[in-house]
């Protein structure tokens, strides 16, 4: 299914989004229903989770058509899985591509993360060995999916609660091959780098210094919890992505660096899945993003 | 090849069909006159009491803002009777709609379902607002949507007379069902031609109550006190009768449904409707 949908570019320093700002958002979840259609004029834009969407009533996907006419609406898959060896699934392709259609989203994204092996879905995004054999993979699958959705889409890294065993590269390598080998933009999850960074004793500065920066387009923002290690000894604690808790300081310090290394305009979005708070303090989270973006800018500024 | 000729039943359907494809164009003609100039159709959504003047008219504003102000502990309620709380209420109250409702009943005790001209006068905003984003039908789109209607329904009339007058000139009488079949074409046609919504505030009511439908069927969760804006914004979309009876006992004491029937069922379960959670956090347990 080929159409000829423009898509944002690849951002170089000459083509790099004149005039285009800085957005905050957040994603759709029922819960937040009333919050969100009651404050639009504070969110610039609505992630919605593909999926949820798939098996939906024309008159919901014309409900959702006529909001991104409100404000900008993308949309997230979560079960293509897309880095993996194994052939990406062509009807779940063909499923999102006729959303694409119906909802007409300024984008679309997905995990770097296989979801299936042997036949079983495992139901959860989980971390391929990054060796060149999955990036090989990854290249192919995000081929496949851009030709029938008719548009690339924004490649999210996951958090993993373990290090894929016969890696034979870390993880800012893996993505970097697969971003730059697709031409593709990245969505970065912030809290994801930084679990990772933290479960497994690396420095998520040096992380985030190492992706490709003016890949980012869009950017997630959530929270988790630490939780025991099973038979660890000594005991140790585990950083939880578990998008219930808000987004700690050290992922508004992320996103401040973020901001301040990345010439191109940013999209983040706020990721809740449940626990929800009151929405005015969903909307100071968003606020709390928006002041971060703002330091990061200025900083770049006075290096510049 | 004249159907005016035709038999009885074969006649009705043609009828029938006739009536069908005059309807269809009735609704695609006022959506395209609707639709002809952009809207902002969400601009209007987040205010409660404009969805509900939006969904049922100054009648349903005014029973909306009197179950917040209610809820929220500014108006007191004794069985079907309403009191003001005390003066201060008329301080804590900021829109001008909910000082003209705390007025109304520090002057007037009970609840009266028709509101009076000046709690009317009152939504005269409200009317103004949706009229201007295009949701309410103008008067001059009114008035062309009565001239489509008529043009329509005097086709239908005139077709079924003709064939009425032929039935009776052959000696047949039997045109129970012809009469029958226009005059529900009549009544539909002049529903559908009267509503005071246009297409974009139909398809922003259809919206609302799509987007939170989950709201409506956990309404069993919600809380009284006015800590969330759930209650009023279930009453605005859905409708009073929608709250739920154990937790909001006074509505269904002071706006009594007609139909015999208890309101929001306090029922539970998580279904239907809306756009469904999130991705579960990535990479966890």
């Amino acid at each position: 299914m080929m159409n000829t949908r423009t898509i944002m570019p690849v951002p170089t320093s000459e083509n790099a989004y004149q005039g285009m700002r800085d957005r905050v958002g957040l994603g759709w979840r029922d819960e937040l229903a009333s919050g969100i259609i009651g404050n639009l004029d504070r969110i610039d834009m609505i992630e919605i989770i593909a999926e949820n969407l798939f098996r939906a009533r024309k008159d919901k996907l014309s409900a959702m058509q006529r909001l991104g006419e409100a404000v900008p609406i993308t949309l997230h898959g979560v079960a293509m899985g897309l880095a993996s060896t194994i052939a990406v699934d062509i009807k779940r392709v063909e499923k999102m591509a006729r959303l694409v259609d119906a909802i007409a989203p300024q984008s679309w994204s997905e995990h770097l993360a296989f979801v299936r092996a042997g036949g079983i879905e495992i139901g959860h995004l989980a971390a391929p060995p990054r060796t060149t054999q999955t990036v090989e993979g990854a290249l192919r699958n995000i081929a496949t999916a851009t030709r029938i959705v008719g548009s690339k889409p924004q490649l999210e890294n996951i958090a993993t609660l373990i290090d894929p065993p016969a890696s034979t590269m870390d993880e800012p390598q893996w993505i970097t091959h697969i971003v730059d080998g697709a031409d593709c933009h990245l969505l970065l999850d912030l809290h994801n780098l930084y679990a990772n960074a933290r479960n497994f004793g690396r420095d998520p500065v040096e992380m985030l210094l190492r992706l490709p920066l003016h890949r980012v387009s869009n950017v997630h923002i959530s929270g988790g919890h630490w939780i025991p290690e099973p038979d660890s000894e000594p005991p140790r604690m585990r950083l939880l992505d578990d998008h219930v808790h808000d987004a700690p300081p050290e992922v508004f310090d992320l996103l401040t660096l973020l901001a301040q290394h990345a010439t191109q305009p940013l999209t983040v979005i706020l990721e809740r899945d449940g626990h929800y708070p009151q929405f005015d303090a969903i909307l100071a989270q968003l606020d709390a993003a928006r002041a971060a973006l703002a330091c990061g800018r200025q900083l770049a500024r006075r290096c510049a | 090849m004249n159907p005016f000729l035709w038999s009885g039943p074969v006649f009705l359907l043609f009828y029938l069909l006739l009536g069908i494809v005059l309807f269809i164009l009735l609704r695609w003609w006022m959506r395209e006159d609707d639709l002809r100039l952009p809207r902002d159709l969400y601009a209007m959504a987040g205010d409660p009491y404009r969805i509900a003047y939006l969904r049922g008219g100054a009648p349903e504003a005014i029973k909306v803002v009197t179950i917040s102000l209610i809820d929220r502990g500014l108006l007191k309620t004794e069985k079907r009777k309403v009191q003001l709380r005390d003066m201060e209420a008329l301080k804590i109250a900021q829109r001008p709609i909910e000082k003209e409702v705390l007025r109304h009943y520090y002057t007037m005790q009970g609840i009266h379902h028709m509101p009076t001209e000046k709690l009317r006068a009152a939504c005269v905003d409200y009317h103004d607002e949706l009229t201007a984003q295009g949701l309410l039908v103008t008067p001059e789109e009114k008035r062309k949507r009565w001239a489509m209607a008529a043009i329509i329904s005097g086709c239908l009339l005139i077709a079924s007379a003709i064939k009425i007058n032929i039935a009776f000139q052959l000696g047949k009488h039997n045109i129970l069902f012809l009469v029958i079949l226009t005059v529900l074409f009549m009544l539909l046609t002049i529903w559908t031609a009267g509503s005071r919504r246009s297409t974009a505030g139909n398809a922003l009511m259809s919206d609302l109550q799509t987007f939170f439908q989950r709201v409506k069927v956990n309404s069993y969760t919600i809380d009284p006190g006015g800590a969330t804006n759930e209650a009023v914004l279930l009453a605005a979309v859905f409708g009073a009768q929608f709250l739920p009876n154990e937790k909001f006992p006074f509505v269904n004491q002071l706006y009594p449904r007609t139909d015999g029937s208890s309101g929001g069922d306090g029922g539970g379960g998580d279904g239907g409707g809306g756009c469904g959670g999130g991705c579960g956090g990535c990479g966890g347990g």
